[in-house]
């Protein structure tokens, strides 16, 4: 996979700066892939995914992925590029916006994700993409993204 | 049908603190002895937040071990569990180990605690495979929310929602999914007849209803009842309970997945603060 990772090697740093620039009472917003689907892959062979045992953050050791084709077109022509991606969980992403002197104030999951990771996935009408459940129907039982809404104190 | 469930989860916890008290796995002879039933997660996080004096409610106590050692640790402790047997048993022990003056016992489904129990308390503690037995979250963070004074901690320490999805037949090189993350409210129905601490015992209430919670069904109750993140743990490690043959038991007494020690989340904490 390589549409999920998240291309930030600081999450600390980047917890610093979305805090430094809020207003106090201004709200931080995040989208994002979810760290559970980041460590799915596809069983060789079949149209299932399964759990890759790397789902914990090793920040020494990003992932590195030549880069064929994009996201948003998966038969693009790209040559030589390469993509280092780091694996966060949860807790690093919740515990650098706490650390940061944010306070969250919701986290939402969600069985779709905004861009296919397998050619085999579905969209929908909203655009939204689903793994189909093998029976004609789509996944509704595994997290493929997530939100957190966070508030700078205003005082 | 949430009363059908409970029935049914409640015969089997009856069932099950008879088998317990005496089981290797709670090691009750050990504790008698000074032995601390808890795991270093929970006293490395929550410790520095309990001393003497401060007032514990432990939610789901079981037959009582963690809720009497963090006693021994100074805490003014109040334990709930909604089996008879198992508050019966803690009554017991609690006497036993001369900690009954500062250790009371109530016999109460969670959720209905609020009407059977009055006062607030500094701490809120709860863990390890706790969660799955309760069908409404909503309303367990308002218990919990309800029971802490203001500026109190809740805790929790439990068992990783993605290690409960995993495949019974899993290999720890090709984890599959067996079960849901989200359930949308659907217990699974589980018709068992050993004993998580007892393999080889052949129970006579083997049914159960339980429910995996994802994150946000977890956190986000918890935040709308008025509380504050603190932090959310994730370990690749755990306490001896979970099932799979994928998972071995290490020299520090924790389970870990054979050959990949460090790589997938199998328990978590969380710690919250009571606004005030």
């Amino acid at each position: 996979m390589t549409t999920d990772q998240v291309r930030l090697p600081d999450l600390e740093r980047w917890a610093g700066i979305v805090a430094r620039h809020l207003a106090p009472g201004g709200t931080f917003y995040l989208a994002e892939i979810h760290p559970f689907a980041g460590g799915l892959e596809e069983v060789p062979g079949e149209r299932v995914v399964r759990v890759a045992c790397r789902l914990l953050p090793a920040p020494e050791r990003p992932e590195v992925d030549p880069i064929e084709g994009s996201y948003a077109d998966r038969s693009a022509g790209t040559t030589g590029l390469v993509a280092y991606g780091w694996t966060y969980d949860l807790a690093e992403i919740l515990g650098t916006l706490t650390g940061a002197g944010l306070r969250v104030e919701h986290l939402h999951e969600f069985p779709t994700a905004p861009a296919s990771f397998w050619d085999w996935m579905v969209r929908d009408e909203a655009r939204w993409w689903w793994l189909p459940d093998g029976k004609g129907g789509l996944r509704k039982d595994l997290p493929l993204s997530l939100s957190i809404r966070a508030t700078k104190p205003a005082t | 049908m949430l009363d059908d469930y409970l029935k049914a989860n409640l015969a089997s916890w009856d069932e099950a603190v008879g088998l317990h008290v005496g089981s290797q796995m709670y090691d009750v002879e050990g504790f008698k002895k000074g032995r601390c039933s808890l795991s270093g997660i929970e006293v490395d996080e929550l410790g520095p937040s309990v001393c003497e004096g401060t007032s514990l409610l432990h939610l789901q106590c079981h037959f009582g071990l963690d809720t009497l050692s963090w006693a021994r640790r100074g805490a003014v402790v109040t334990g709930v569990d909604f089996s008879g047997e198992g508050v019966r048993a803690a009554r017991a022990l609690a006497d036993e180990v001369g900690l009954s003056a500062r250790a009371a016992f109530v016999q109460s489904d969670v959720l209905a605690l609020p009407d059977v129990l009055q006062g607030s308390f500094d701490v809120v503690f709860t863990s390890w495979g706790a969660l799955i037995w309760i069908g409404d979250l909503e309303r367990w963070a308002q218990v919990v929310a309800h029971f802490l004074k203001p500026g109190g901690t809740f805790y929790i320490a439990e068992f990783h929602p993605y290690a409960y999805l995993l495949a019974d037949d899993s290999s720890p090189d090709s984890l599959r999914i067996g079960y849901p993350y989200f359930q949308y409210g659907r217990p699974q129905r589980f018709d068992e007849p050993g004993d998580y601490a007892d393999p080889e015992a052949r129970t006579e209430h083997t049914v159960t209803f339980e429910w995996n919670h994802g994150f946000a069904e977890i956190l986000d109750p918890l935040l709308r009842s008025g509380l504050r993140l603190e932090f959310l743990h994730e370990f690749p490690h755990t306490i001896v309970g979970l099932p799979f043959s994928f998972l071995e038991v290490c020299e520090d007494g924790l389970q870990r997945i054979k050959g990949h020690h460090d790589d997938f989340p199998l328990s978590f904490s969380l710690k919250m603060t009571k606004e005030g």
